[in-house]
């Protein structure tokens, strides 16, 4: 097994690229598009606080939290699978 | 002394429980409103390093898909080619928004940076989107999590 070859090297390709697109996206961060975003962004209070301090909001975190993974990972993840059952038997 | 192949720890076995992991940080660091901010950029930063190590165990995958990347290839394997490529773009740009809108972890680190509300926006978009295509992939690879968890886990115990 060779360490340079099979771990550091694909480490160094995956940061370099990584590096080019946050290079890319910094150069839109300057454009005319980027600044009706951040005036938008401005004006939006941020989403997450701190973390629940009560037994009361713990859940009502909790269910937030389960209906967010629920739809946005659950919901993906069946829709693909019936996709992908239907695929293969064809 | 009982020299058994069960016993050695292969690349498959690490690779499950990695990516085991890697799902388990990753629906941390998307439970904010449980975690709040500070446990979010917290998970959010130790998930990076697994995550690196789960490109990296697979780059062999990404270098035999990605050489033949105008040959014809089969409808499933090109689909998870062009989706993994989206996914880690996303990835990179969530990770790296995260980062310089960082209110707790960095600053508690010394490290203060100035917010532009430009890169929040993109973080908290890509990061939504990311976790729909994040359900897309898992779906690609339930089978193999499916199977090797049966033998490395459910059949040890």
């Amino acid at each position: 097994m060779n360490f340079i070859k099979d771990y550091f090297l694909p480490a160094l390709v995956f940061i370099a690229v990584a590096a080019l697109l946050i290079f890319g996206f910094q150069f839109l961060a300057q454009t005319g598009w980027a600044v009706g975003v951040r005036e938008t962004a401005a004006s939006t209070p941020p989403e997450i606080g701190d973390a629940p301090a009560t037994l009361t909001d713990f859940f009502a975190s909790l269910g937030i939290s389960t209906v967010r993974m629920t739809l946005f990972i659950g919901l993906p993840f069946a829709v693909t699978s019936v996709v992908l059952k239907r695929t293969q038997k064809s | 002394m009982q020299q058994s192949t069960d016993k050695k720890f292969s690349i498959t076995q690490f690779k499950l429980f990695l990516d085991l992991l890697v799902l388990a940080l990753f629906i941390a660091v998307n439970i904010p409103q449980l975690t709040g901010l500070a446990g979010h950029e917290w998970v959010s930063f130790v998930f990076v390093a697994p995550f690196l190590v789960h490109l990296i165990m697979n780059w062999k995958w990404v270098v035999n898909v990605f050489a033949r990347l105008f040959q014809k290839l089969p409808g499933e394997t090109r689909f998870n080619q062009i989706w993994d490529l989206l996914l880690f773009i996303m990835m990179t740009l969530v990770v790296f928004s995260g980062t310089v809108v960082s209110e707790k972890a960095l600053p508690a680190l010394g490290i203060h940076i100035e917010i532009d509300p430009f890169w929040r926006s993109i973080h908290t978009g890509m990061a939504n989107l990311l976790m729909l295509m994040f359900g897309v992939h898992l779906t690609m690879h339930w089978k193999w999590i499916v199977s090797n968890f049966r033998r490395y886990v459910l059949q040890k115990a």
